[in-house]
Order: structure tokens, then sequence, then C-alpha cells
């Protein structure tokens, strides 16, 4: 695979076109990515795999409409898995799961910009806010917060614009910090 | 467990984070992306498509028994629903409240044909026990009507399969690779012909002709009955245009 080290993305998806034997370049480079992607949501591996697998199929059978619209094709492929997660917790109705350590905790608080409380009470009332969320909710500060990604990236992976999408989870965080109050008194 | 019941779980640790690699198998995807060319290239979709995923049907009942006919939206799987089995009987449709204001005056005349009309069936269908239960519930009713809806003889899946089979995505087009939906909206006749083929939401002359073609010559339906008489029924098909690679 080192000759596809080099390679821009952009150069492999037209070399893919013509030979479809070619993706394996984009496949190989991407798939670890897309896979720990999906597990973190899943928390199963075989499920995982299979999603991650199917994220790669899509994008394959599309290849011929798939168009550059300023965003790199790992986006494009990170768009596939959510809404390929999301179809299977529609429709499989298990649980989601959100991966989340004393570090990720820590900023995501000190984003909401609270800071007297007790520190292990905090986290546990966090946590159960976090719970409460609506899916979406929960989609865009694990997106942003946990994953570290930019509004514009979050925007595109979720289908809204970048700006509603800064909207949107500055408006959360308000929700989690008046949940979280609520709780403590 | 108690925890199953909630929808998102907070997890400090996940398994096998890193075994992405494990899993990877290019060549299983590119064998199931083989096959999946292979099948669309037995279906002859390759390069010219059509998937057509929803039948709204647009129900006129009888103005013998309405002031004005009701439009009622519907969709392919309850188009299923209602006709399980083709050419089976017919069942028993509730009119919407909201029509009562007019309805009340029709009432009287449409009562006593549709009572009556249950009454002969109770009779002559005595042995057939399987729609009664859903018919004699009219009798409680008075602005209810047995209505079946149109269906095509064969089934809807195989109108679709035919629909899938028979579009050829138009040559001229095929540079452009254009994509997008026709909508086109048909009549099914008394008499089970097709009429009034017209396009609700056009993608382009030839892309119109294309569908409209297809539309006309497609399978026998039989027409939407309501108390035992043939009425027309509206519906609307989309038809999507979709151009996939040429063929590997």
């Amino acid at each position: 695979m080192n000759k596809t080290e080099t390679v821009t993305d952009q150069e492999l998806i037209e070399r893919s076109k013509k030979d479809h034997r070619a993706f394996e370049g984009l496949y190989e480079r991407y798939f670890e990515q897309i896979y720990r992607f999906v597990i973190k949501r899943v928390n199963e591996p075989t499920v995982s795999a299979d999603i991650a697998q199917q994220v790669f199929f899509n994008a394959l059978t599309r290849l011929s409409s798939y168009r550059e619209m300023g965003h790199p094709y790992s986006s494009y492929l990170h768009r596939i898995a959510i809404n390929l997660c999301n179809e299977y917790f529609r429709k499989s109705k298990n649980q989601r799961f959100v991966l989340m350590d004393d570090a990720l905790a820590e900023s995501l608080i000190q984003s909401m910009g609270c800071a007297d409380a007790e520190h292990l009470q905090r986290e546990a009332a966090l946590i159960q806010a976090l719970e409460q969320l609506k899916s979406k909710e929960l989609m865009l500060v694990e997106l942003r917060f946990f994953e570290g990604y930019s509004f514009k990236e979050i925007g595109y992976l979720s289908g809204i614009t970048e700006n509603s999408a800064k909207v949107k989870t500055y408006r959360i965080l308000k929700k989690l910090k008046r949940m979280i109050d609520g709780h403590g008194k | 467990m108690a925890m199953e019941n909630k929808k998102v779980k907070i997890v400090r640790h996940i398994e096998h984070l890193h075994d992405g690699a494990k899993h990877s198998n290019f060549e299983a995807l590119y064998d199931q992306y083989t096959d999946y060319r292979a099948t669309l290239v037995k279906y002859k979709i390759v390069g010219a498509v059509c998937v057509s995923i929803a039948v709204t049907a647009i129900i006129y009942l009888l103005a013998s028994d309405l002031t004005k006919p009701e439009k009622i939206q519907m969709q392919t799987h309850e188009l299923m629903r209602l006709a399980p089995k083709p050419l089976q009987h017919g069942l028993a449709t509730r009119l919407p409240d909201r029509l009562d204001p007019n309805a009340q005056i029709k009432t009287k005349q449409s009562e006593l044909p549709v009572a009556r009309l249950m009454e002969q069936k109770e009779e002559s269908t005595g042995s057939e026990e399987a729609v009664i239960p859903d018919t004699v519930s009219i009798d409680t009713s008075p602005s209810m009507s047995v209505f079946r809806a149109a269906q095509p003889i064969a089934g809807i899946s195989h109108l679709l399969a035919y629909l899938q089979a028979n579009i050829i995505y138009p040559e001229a087009h095929k540079p452009d690779s254009i994509s997008g939906t026709v909508v086109v909206g048909f009549t099914v006749l008394e008499d089970s012909t097709i009429g009034a083929i017209k396009v609700v939401q056009s993608l382009g002359a030839l892309f119109d002709e294309e569908a409209k073609r297809v539309v006309r010559h497609m399978p026998t339906w039989q027409p939407a009955m309501q108390n035992q008489k043939p009425v027309k029924q509206d519906f609307t098909i989309p038809i999507t245009f979709q151009l996939f690679s040429e063929q590997p």
C-alpha cells in the first residue's frame, strides 16, 4: 500500500471510478477510522464491522455520483456511517453508547461554565443529563466535545448548516447546564 | 438488566476499539460489490434504472354517497395491507368524521342502499365468513360504505418489478447523468383501463415521455369497487431515474 500513501483522496477517487479495485487504497486508509467511529456508538465488534463494511459498500456503489463539495472524502464516509448507525438503532431498537472519559467530561463541564459543584456529584449529574438528551442532541454533543469536530464538519455530517449546528450545540449546552443545576438543588 | 431500558448509555471504556484492522477485508467488499454489479447487469439495471418505492392512491368515493369526492392518500404499504390478497372481497372503509356535516343529508339517501346491500351480502355470502366481521359493523354508522381500492391484478410488487425492468433511461441524457423523479398520475377507470395519464412532477420532456410510456403499458389493474360497483380511482407513481456508472 506504500504507493498510495502519497496519493491524494481525490486522485484515488478518480482512479477508482475507472477501476474499482483502486478503491482499496481508500478502504485501507479509512476503514480503521470508520470502524472506531461506529464502535464508539454501537459497542459491538461484529455489528460495527458490518456497518463499517456497509459504509464502504455504499460509498463504492455511489462512487460515480460522488462530487467534491468542499469536504474531505473521509467526512463523506463518516456521514454515511452516521446514517447507517441511525438506521441500525431505528431498526434494532438497541441501546446507543457514548464513549466518555474523565478528561472529556471535564472539558464538557468547563465548556458549560459551571465550576463550583462537587466533582464526583457533578459528573454523575452530567451523565444522567446526557442520557436524557434526545438522540440528535446527543449526537451533536458527541461530535463536538468528545470527537472534536469543527462546526462546519458537524453541519455536513448531520445534514444541517454550519450556523445552525453552532446554535443548536450551544442551546444544548445551556439545556445540559440547566439540568445539572436542577439536579444539584 | 435494568439498564437495557435506557436508550443511551454513557460508557468509559469500549472493548475492541482498536480492532478495526482485524475486521477490515477489502476482498470481501470487492466480492460483494462484484455480485451486486452482476445482479444489476442481470436485471438490465446498469445504465438505466428506475427505483420506484411508493404508489400513492387518491380515492374518489362515489358521488352518490357523498356530496363531494373525498381524497384519501395512501402509500404502497397501506395499499398492500388493505389488499393483502388480490381479487378478494371488499373491505369496509370508514369515512372520515369531518365529512359528517355534509353527509347528514346524504346519510338518509345512502343509508338505505348501504344497509340493504349489507343485508343482501349477508344473505348471499353467508357462508364466506372471513369478510363479514369487517362489513357487518357498517350497520352501526350510516356514513360508511364498502370500498376496496384498485390494485394491480398481479399485485403491487409485480407492478414495481415491471417498472424496474422496463424503464429505459433516455439515451440522449446519458452524458449528463441526470437523476431525479418523475411523478406520474393516472386514473384506473371503471373498466380497468388506464386513463388520464399526466405528469405531476416533470424532469424534462424525454424522461416524462418515458415515464408515461411505461405507465401506459403497465399490467392490468382491477378497478376500485364501492358498494360492489366499479369506480375510478387516481394514483400517482414516483419514478426515479438514476444512472449508475457504466458497465464494469
